[in-house]
C-alpha cells in the first residue's frame, strides 16, 4: 500500500476506525474512504479484525473466587486488627519503661543533688530526703520563690516538719502582713507547692 | 462518581467488607479476563486477582474519589500481572502470551455468535487463532494497549490511567498495533499459502 502526501496515513485511517478523529479530520476521511478503494480496503481490514475481536467472549470468572476472595479478606482484615493492637502494647510497653527510666533518673537525680531544679517537680516532691537537707532546700527554695518579695522567717521547725514566714510587701511593694505556714513533713514539700501556687 | 459507590468507598475505607465487595463486583468479570489474558493460566490468574484485591483493599485509604474507582482497579490488576510476569522473567517479552495447542486456546475464549452454522463458527474460529496468533508477535506495550481496547472495550483515557502513560501515547500505540497486525496476517496468510 502505497500513499502520496493527498492521501491520509494508515494512522489517521486506524484512528478513524476506532472513531477516534473529530470535525473536519473525520469528513476529510470519510469524503477520501468514498473514492479510494485502497484505503477503504485498508480501512474495512482493521475494521474486520476489530469486529473480529468483540466477538471473543472472555473466560467466565470462576464460582470459588467470590468466597477464596472473601476469606483472603477476611484474613487481611484479622491480620490488620492483629498488627494494630500489637503495635498499641508496644506503644502502652514503651511508654511504662519511658516512665520508669525518667522515675529513676529522677530520683537518681535527687539523691546526687537535692537542690537540683528537677526537685520541684511532682515525683522529687514525693520522695523522701534526709531532714536537714530539707530544711535547707526548702529555705533556699523559699528564699529563691521570694526573692523579690518582703518577708521574714519567723520560725523553722522540724516537728512538725514546718515554715512560718511573714509576708510583709509582694513583688510590686503593695503591703501584704500576712503569715504563712509551710508544711514539708515525711520528706513532701506538696504543702509549699499549694502555698505557692495560691499566694504567687 | 455515583453517590451509592461514594458511599461503599467510605465505608470500605472503615474497614466494612461488604460495602468493599459490592464495591469491587462490577470489576471483577473484566479484571479476571484481562488477568488471565496476561497470566494464560487459571490458576495463577486467580492468585494475581486476589493479591490485586488485596491490593486494594490495603490501599483503598489512599483512592482519591475524584478519579474513577474501577480504573483505578484496572491499573492495580496490570499492575499486578506486570510484577508477576517480571517475576517469571516473562515480562515485556514478545513470547507468545497464547497458547499454541489450540484446544487449549478454545478454553479460555468463546464466540458470543452461535447462531452460525458450524462451517461460519469453524471459520471464524481459525480468524480468531490467526489474529491471536498475529497478536502474540506484537511489541508488548502496543499489544497491551490495543487489547485494552479491542478486547476490553476501554476508552483511550481509561487505557492512558491505566497504563499510565499519555493520550498521545495510547493512540499511537493502538494504532501501530493496527497496522502491524494485519501486516501480519497478511504475511502469515501467505506463509501459509506457500
Amino acid at each position: 500500500m502505497n500513499y502520496n502526501k493527498r492521501e491520509p496515513m494508515p494512522k489517521s485511517i486506524a484512528l478513524y476506525v476506532d472513531d477516534m478523529l473529530e470535525g473536519e479530520e473525520k469528513s476529510k476521511m470519510e469524503a477520501h474512504l468514498l473514492i479510494c478503494p485502497t484505503c477503504s480496503d485498508f480501512a474495512a481490514e482493521l475494521l474486520d479484525t476489530k469486529n473480529t475481536l468483540a466477538g471473543l467472549e472472555p473466560a467466565p470468572l470462576p464460582e470459588n473466587f467470590g468466597p477464596r476472595l472473601r476469606t483472603a479478606i477476611a484474613s487481611e482484615k484479622m491480620k490488620n486488627s492483629f498488627r494494630l493492637s500489637r503495635w498499641k502494647s508496644l506503644r502502652t510497653l514503651a511508654a511504662i519503661i519511658m516512665v520508669g527510666f525518667i522515675s529513676y533518673s529522677m530520683y537518681m537525680n535527687m539523691l546526687i543533688d537535692p537542690a537540683n531544679p528537677v526537685g520541684e517537680s511532682t515525683m522529687m516532691k514525693s520522695a523522701s530526703i534526709g531532714q536537714q537537707e530539707d530544711e535547707k532546700y526548702y529555705q533556699d527554695l523559699i528564699q529563691n520563690k521570694l526573692m523579690n518579695y518582703t518577708y521574714e522567717t519567723i520560725s523553722i521547725s522540724s516537728d512538725p516538719a514546718e515554715f512560718k514566714i511573714l509576708i510583709k510587701k509582694d513583688h510590686q511593694g503593695n503591703p501584704i502582713n500576712k503569715e504563712y505556714t509551710i508544711q514539708y513533713g515525711d520528706g513532701k514539700i506538696s504543702s509549699i507547692d499549694n502555698w505557692l501556687n495560691i499566694n504567687f | 462518581m455515583p453517590e451509592i459507590e461514594k458511599q461503599w468507598i467510605k465505608m470500605a475505607k472503615s474497614g466494612d467488607v461488604d460495602s468493599f465487595e459490592r464495591l469491587i463486583e462490577n470489576s471483577r468479570s473484566k479484571a479476571y479476563a484481562i488477568v488471565l489474558r496476561y497470566l494464560q493460566n487459571e490458576e495463577d490468574a486467580m492468585d494475581a486477582l486476589q493479591e490485586s484485591y488485596i491490593k486494594i483493599y490495603r490501599s483503598l485509604k489512599n483512592f482519591k474519589e475524584e478519579s474513577s474507582f474501577d480504573t483505578w482497579v484496572y491499573r492495580i490488576v496490570v499492575n499486578t500481572c506486570n510484577d508477576a510476569l517480571r517475576k517469571n522473567g516473562k515480562y515485556k517479552s514478545n513470547v507468545s502470551i497464547y497458547r499454541n495447542d489450540e484446544n487449549k486456546t478454545e478454553s479460555i475464549m468463546e464466540f458470543s455468535d452461535l447462531s452460525n452454522s458450524p462451517e461460519i463458527v469453524l471459520e471464524k474460529k481459525e480468524k480468531m487463532a490467526l489474529i491471536l496468533s498475529c497478536l502474540s508477535k506484537l511489541p508488548s506495550d502496543q499489544r497491551e494497549a490495543f487489547e485494552l481496547r479491542d478486547r476490553d472495550g476501554f476508552s483511550y483515557e481509561e487505557i492512558s490511567k491505566i497504563l499510565n502513560c499519555s493520550l498521545g501515547t495510547v493512540k499511537s500505540r493502538i494504532s501501530r498495533a493496527r497496522i502491524s497486525l494485519r501486516q501480519q496476517i497478511i504475511e502469515t496468510r501467505e506463509l501459509n499459502r506457500e
